[in-house]
């Protein structure tokens, strides 16, 4: 595949959500030492050729470049050294391992909200082995970690339990964010199946959620 | 409730939402060649 070919794809994917009335866009590629070993410098150069390429084609959004950082050592010698791509009011954005809690997981949030981050768990109702323990969403939320639903969990992507769990965590008002985590187009049908959702009506409709205070 | 009224109340309307009440994505993998996201792929 191209590059030209992954950059109209990159614009299609962002009219697409565009047209489900998406205007504003904080991209947040993995960092992940071993399988995706980005530095935020790089990150932020390829987005400019991202924005180039919308300001050239007339797509009115904008485009910020963030990052999920992938919790784990490189993690913790990037949060040592205060080198993090944060968004909004010092945000920064982690997901964990989905085989088991990172042992390292309360000396992260500490260190960060230390330094005067502000944790957001990426898509919480994905960690299966949190599903049975639910109070640990609640000590999270209680610790000021926030949380962020995937759009699509919602629409049963990932498997009815991620479903069942992303509807309990709205139910109880856990989340604070709500995502796309879109990687490719097959994830717009997704996503506008997921907008007569009556969960995703409710979470809406509520106060709880922060994305509305992003915009720059 | 009357008979009639049972009836039409299970005609509910699902109404959907716009996402521009999200305002911001602020989760999306869209630069491309960085890592898995923004391909044509499943």
């Amino acid at each position: 595949m191209t590059g030209l070919t992954l950059m109209n794809d990159t614009i299609l994917l962002i009219q697409g959500l565009s047209r489900l009335g998406i205007k504003h866009f904080i991209t947040t590629p993995h960092i992940m030492r071993d399988i995706y070993p980005n530095v935020g410098s790089n990150l932020l150069a390829e987005g400019e050729k991202v924005k180039q390429e919308l300001k050239n084609r007339g797509v009115d959004v904008t485009f910020q470049v963030a990052a999920e950082y992938y919790l784990d050592d490189h993690f913790m010698g990037l949060l040592s050294k205060r080198d993090l791509l944060t968004f909004g009011d010092n945000y920064v954005l982690f997901e964990l391992s989905f085989m088991q809690e990172p042992p390292i997981l309360q000396e992260a949030i500490f260190e960060m909200q230390s330094a005067g981050y502000k944790p957001i768990l990426a898509h919480p109702e994905r960690y299966l082995y949190y599903h049975n323990s639910f109070e640990v969403y609640e000590n999270l939320h209680k610790q000021g970690v926030f949380l962020q639903l995937n759009l699509n969990s919602l629409a049963g992507q990932y498997s009815p339990h991620v479903k069942k769990t992303s509807e309990k965590l709205i139910e109880c008002q856990l989340i604070s964010f709500l995502g796309s985590d879109c990687h490719h187009l097959g994830h717009i049908a997704l996503s506008e199946q997921v907008l007569s959702n009556p969960y995703l009506k409710d979470l809406i409709s509520s106060d709880n959620l922060l994305n509305h205070t992003l915009i720059q | 409730m009357s008979f009639l009224n049972k009836i039409f109340s299970r005609k509910k309307v699902e109404h959907s939402v716009s996402l521009e009440s999200m305002f911001v994505d602020m989760h999306s993998h869209l630069i491309p060649g960085v890592d898995d996201g923004s391909n044509s792929d499943e």
